[in-house]
């Protein structure tokens, strides 16, 4: 399918490749600054895997400073202490008795999860029918502490109706009145999907990355390859051999597709020999505990997820080609070095602005015709593919429709490219050129 | 050598066959008429479009014939019209009227065809930096499709031609001007091409190299039948090997012939090529006087 003329042309730029320190150094930059973030990676994780003694599970810790005096014998404030750990069976839960001179200490260092503070007035508030507060601290954001400060509520209002209690903390109070309403689990409901769209949001942004990555020094080295013809004068004599037109814009490409597959390949072997060196790095004693979770999560994945992962692979290497496309297309036209540098970094802008719009702004509530239709939209279509069906948790039938669409837009770029030098000619073809037709 | 498929087909007067006399003038074009015409145009016009208001006509109706194995020297001022027309005869970019052909392949719709047959030094043509010599006639010796072993004696050979075998290894970066001019005269070369077209080969090569070049011209064109177009202002070289000249002029051919009969024609005391084409270029003033 590759004509013979397209494969000299790709051998040519790859010998010339080798030829230059600059171009060679081009090359060489993604491998490397992905293998320095990910040996940086490494040695932080392992040496936190190594400093955790006991990693997870640790119970929520409830302080509680019961300051309240009592009247004539009667201490609601005890009361209230006795009835939290009568209802609070569970181990998850400690209550430790802490002096009100700590309160001040405590809140600034902020060594808690849980502060439970009841003031010295609590009995005498409730004594003379006003109603009586307690005041909750609250640090961190995770479930279990939520459900452990809706069970203090709880607790308080079997003690007495009219009890307040004021709240400090991260997590949004509407969600602890949200699960003394209803059942604790609605509020762990409430938690976990809006941290999925978040995370939706982040994880659009990794094929991204990948992209930026891995084809921006193929970008700039077929850029080059195809600006250095026009400024050294070559093209013509390249144009003087009996080749179609098309193998010239199809070489380049093809050395384009090269490179991507190499930068690719090396930045997977860096990757991969870093995970080794790390899984070397961490202490014996703790090894056993690595493969067993790689395993459970490896066999808990189901089909989805792993048609989901080819989705991902096909969509980058048809957005690499695309973009690599793109950069033929664009650096044909530009007399020099510079002025297709020019375009190009513009053009690179436009979807890196719009995907970050795509990732954070509630696209999913757009109306689907209207989704479709970005779907289809060149590299900006595959990412919002992507976070939809993050969004969702399945792979929408859109998302296929968005990976043709990318291949449709290589076969469409490949196509005016040949047809613009065919008939503007390629010694003659230039942005000015083209302004000036339409204008 | 290979022949064209259409070799014998095109005749050089087969415009004016009906017009059979006695004459001596018509009898020698009678000889001449089994003679294949290799590179043909008819009004031959190119419009250059600087900006929306600007236009350069570069070429005007411009008719030529050239033989197989005839050695044309194109010449005239500097923005003449001798670059475009090289340019278009070798398919790199478009006439804006007019028709051209080499072997009888229009030079637009069987542009393939005709790049096989061709060789070209542009004018201000360049080479891979980052190669060697060997490395950049490589390279056009796989484009046009040599065998492995074709490649090597060609490129043996065109390298001793040029004269640049102690120096085939390096970069081409570390050439001279000249140097470099002699390599791209080599890569015009490659692959035995039945026409050479020749944009000013002897400019800013030494009078040695411009003499060896001289001898290839010749050479290739009376042993192998190669036809040459070749643009030039060196007047001694036109003079010595062109078989015709033709002069350009503002875009405009004003005259053609061969170089004794230009010489008696036009040029005055000197009595040689130069004072010709001076005298032609100088006569003419504006070509649209003479030629409408
Ligand atoms: N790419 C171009 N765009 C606009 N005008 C051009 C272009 N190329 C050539 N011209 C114009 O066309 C005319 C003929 O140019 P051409 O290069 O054919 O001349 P030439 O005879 O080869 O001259 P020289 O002896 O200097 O090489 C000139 O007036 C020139 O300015
Ligand atoms: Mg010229």
């Amino acid at each position: 399918m590759i004509p013979q003329s397209a494969w000299i042309i790709a051998k040519k730029e790859l010998k010339l490749l080798f030829k230059s320190t600059r171009r060679i150094f081009l090359l060489f930059t993604t491998p490397l600054i992905l293998f320095f973030i990910f040996a940086l990676m490494i040695i932080v994780s392992v040496a936190i895997i190594s400093t955790i003694e006991e990693p997870v599970e640790k119970p929520v810790e409830i302080l509680v400073i019961q300051d309240d005096k009592g009247i004539d014998g009667t201490n609601w404030g005890s009361q209230f202490y006795t009835l939290l750990k009568t209802h609070n069976l569970t181990k998850d839960y400690y209550y430790t008795n802490k002096s009100v001179t700590e309160l001040n200490n405590l809140l600034e260092s902020s060594n808690y999860s849980i502060l439970l503070y009841i003031p010295a007035n609590f009995t005498e508030t409730i004594n003379s029918s006003l109603p009586a507060q307690f005041y909750l601290y609250y640090n961190g954001t995770g479930t279990e502490s939520a459900i452990a400060v809706s069970r203090i509520i709880g607790v308080s209002q079997i003690l007495n109706q009219q009890i307040l209690f004021y709240y400090y903390g991260i997590l949004d109070p509407n969600r602890i009145y949200t699960s003394l309403g209803g059942s604790t689990t609605d509020a762990i409901d409430v938690i976990d999907s809006e941290l999925e769209g978040f995370a939706a949001s982040f994880l659009t942004l990794i094929p991204l990355y990948a992209i930026i990555l891995l084809v921006i020094p193929s970008l700039s080295l077929v850029l080059i390859s195809v600006t250095i013809e026009r400024e050294q004068k070559t093209l013509e004599s390249l144009i003087l051999q009996p080749i179609r037109r098309k193998s010239i814009i199809a070489g380049k490409l093809l050395y384009g597709a090269l490179l991507v597959g190499f930068n690719t390949v090396a930045t997977v072997i860096s990757i991969i020999a870093l995970l080794t060196l790390g899984y070397i790095m961490i202490p014996n004693e703790r090894k056993g505990e690595i493969l067993p979770l790689i395993e459970t999560a490896i066999k808990t994945a189901d089909i989805s997820v792993w048609i989901f992962l080819l989705f991902v692979i096909i969509g980058l290497i048809l957005v690499s080609l695309l973009t690599i496309t793109a950069a033929v297309f664009f650096s044909l036209m530009a007399k020099d070095e510079r002025e297709a540098n020019m375009v190009i970094s513009a053009l690179v802008i436009i979807p890196l602005v719009l995907t970050f719009l795509i990732a954070f702004l509630p696209v999913e509530k757009l109306d689907p015709i209207l989704q479709t239709v970005l779907m289809l939209l060149p590299l900006l279509g595959y990412l919002f593919a992507i976070h939809l069906s993050l969004l969702t948790g399945e792979i929408i039938i859109g998302a296929w429709i968005s990976l043709i669409a990318q291949l449709a837009w290589i076969l469409i770029g490949v196509w005016i490219a040949g047809r613009l030098v065919e008939s503007e000619g390629i010694l003659e073809i230039s942005y000015r050129r083209l302004f000036r037709r339409k204008t | 050598m290979k022949s064209n498929k259409y070799g014998t087909k095109n005749t050089f007067l087969q415009e004016n066959t009906c017009e059979l006399s006695l004459e001596p003038r018509i009898i020698h074009c009678f000889v001449m008429r089994m003679e294949t015409i290799a590179i043909a145009t008819d009004r031959l016009s190119k419009i250059y479009n600087m900006n929306r208001k600007n236009e350069v006509q570069a070429l005007r109706d411009l008719n030529i014939r050239i033989k197989k194995g005839e050695i044309y020297g194109l010449l005239g001022e500097n923005g003449a019209g001798k670059t475009t027309t090289v340019r278009i005869l070798t398919t790199m970019i478009k006439a804006t009227s007019g028709t051209a052909s080499i072997f009888e392949n229009d030079v637009v719709t069987e542009s393939s065809a005709v790049r096989k047959m061709l060789g070209c030094l542009p004018q201000d043509a360049g080479l891979y930096e980052e190669f060697s010599a060997i490395e950049n006639l490589d390279f056009i010796a796989k484009l046009r499709g040599l065998k492995q072993e074709d490649r090597k004696t060609q490129i043996t050979n065109l390298i001793k031609t040029i004269n640049l075998e102690e120096r085939k290894n390096d970069r081409v970066e570390t050439y001279s001007g000249g140097m470099k001019r002699r390599l791209m005269i080599a890569r015009a070369m490659i692959g035995e091409p039945q026409v050479l077209f020749l944009d000013e080969p002897t400019a800013g090569i030494d009078v040695l190299v411009s003499r060896r070049v001289r001898e290839i011209i010749k050479t290739l064109a009376k042993q192998n039948n190669i036809t040459v177009l070749m643009s030039t202002h060196d007047m001694i070289s036109a003079e010595r090997i062109c078989d015709r000249v033709g002069v350009l002029h503002k875009g405009v051919l004003i005259a053609e012939d061969t170089p004794p009969k230009i010489i008696q024609e036009y040029a005055g005391e000197q009595n040689d090529l130069e004072d010709a084409v001076v005298n032609l270029i100088g006569w003419t003033g504006d070509s649209d006087e003479v030629f409408e």
